[in-house]
């Protein structure tokens, strides 16, 4: 396994094959379009560590990050995108009974 | 191609259709721009843009956004203790302004955050009840328990505020029963990467509120165009602002060419 993420990190590796996406579009088609336990696993990894993230981050400017920190960083905003299914839609990567994704435009 | 007068406003680029509008912008948008003097605008950046064509009138489009008690039924997923707390559907207060007006939110002081809202807390600000700023421009009527202002310029542009963030709405129609909707949030500076790690809270959660309140358009459109029913009540205290935007609606069409 190739180290993406910093040192003391490689619990969370295995996320890096599909969530290192920079925009929240990416970010978003990627929850839509995942299945419900997939979501439930990024969620259940990340919560634990999200606090020492934060703190880890914080010790770098937002703008002028180490390759490996910026990519830790990439996961804390996917741990946002997937909370809304896990925290209160009960999995559905869609929010349920809301407007269609597929007419729904994310412009940044 | 004819001209149109353009005037701004904390950056916000206003059109007139007429060369020599009646009067100036500001005079058009006070006293509800006055109220929005001290928020700090020019410290926000933009940080997302939505948009969806709607098969729904620009105005059975507005009226969702700017009652409260939707929130109750339509939210009650997305923010889950709103459905528990009938004072929610309620709005703290609400202001006339000619054409224009503005409802401040209920906020829950009993909310029971969720794991990743603690965590936007702990770092920065989030869109769900929390911990408030001294932002100036918020309030105005200094409600207890207040969440965030809507601010709706007449006809069609919202301009939300809170502690942190604030979004618009643009409603452009595009025929009797179709609308383009728009909308913008923006967010003061995250200084550490935490901050923006918690902005994204904001963003997502919104985001995801917004999906339930769009979907409900159409179908009310569909309804509205049957023709089966031939009125519908907005007597409701928390339709205040509904009941005024179709009054200054009505008041402008009758009005004719001359306005």
């Amino acid at each position: 396994m190739s180290n993406h993420l910093p040192r003391g990190f490689e619990a969370l590796e295995f996320l890096t094959d599909k969530w290192l996406l920079e925009t929240e579009n990416e970010r978003h088609r990627t929850r839509l379009a995942s299945d419900p336990l997939e979501l439930q696993k990024v969620y259940d990894t990340l919560l634990p560590r999200m606090e020492e993230i934060c703190d880890f981050l914080d010790q770098y400017p937002l703008n002028d990050m180490p390759w490996a920190v910026h990519n830790l960083m990439t996961l804390a905003l996917v741990f946002m995108e997937v909370s809304p299914s896990v925290e209160v839609f009960g999995g559905s990567p869609t929010v349920p009974f809301g407007f269609e994704p597929e007419r729904w435009i994310v412009h940044c | 191609m004819a001209e149109i007068s353009v005037d701004t406003w904390n950056g916000f680029i206003f059109v007139h259709y007429q060369q020599q509008p009646p009067q100036t912008l500001r005079e058009f948008i006070d006293p509800l721009a006055q109220d929005l003097d001290d928020f700090p605008f020019a410290d926000f950046n933009h940080i997302a843009r939505y948009s969806a064509r709607c098969k729904s009138n620009w105005k059975t489009f507005i009226d969702a956004f700017h009652e409260a008690y939707h929130a109750v039924f339509l939210h009650g997923r997305s923010i889950p203790d709103c459905g528990a707390t009938p004072e929610y559907s309620v709005p703290n207060s609400a202001r006339v302004y000619g054409p224009h007006h503005s409802v401040s939110m209920w906020a829950n002081p009993q909310h029971q955050p969720t794991p990743a809202e603690t965590i936007a807390w702990k770092y920065g600000v989030s869109f769900t009840p929390g911990d408030q700023n001294s932002m100036g421009g918020l309030n105005p009527s200094n409600d207890d328990n207040w969440w965030f202002d809507i601010n709706v310029f007449f006809p069609n542009f919202f301009v939300d505020v809170g502690p942190g963030w604030y979004f618009t709405y643009n409603f452009r129609p595009v025929s009797e029963n179709e609308t383009v909707w728009i909308m913008n949030i923006y967010q003061t500076d995250a200084k550490t990467p935490s901050e923006k790690i918690a902005q994204e809270h904001t963003k997502v959660i919104l985001r995801d509120i917004v999906y339930e309140d769009l979907s409900t358009l159409e179908d009310t459109q569909e309804m509205l165009q049957s023709g089966v029913l031939t009125h519908l009540n907005a007597t409701f205290d928390p339709e205040v602002a509904v009941r005024h935007q179709h009054a200054t609606v009505m008041e402008w069409v009758n009005r004719g060419e001359s306005a």
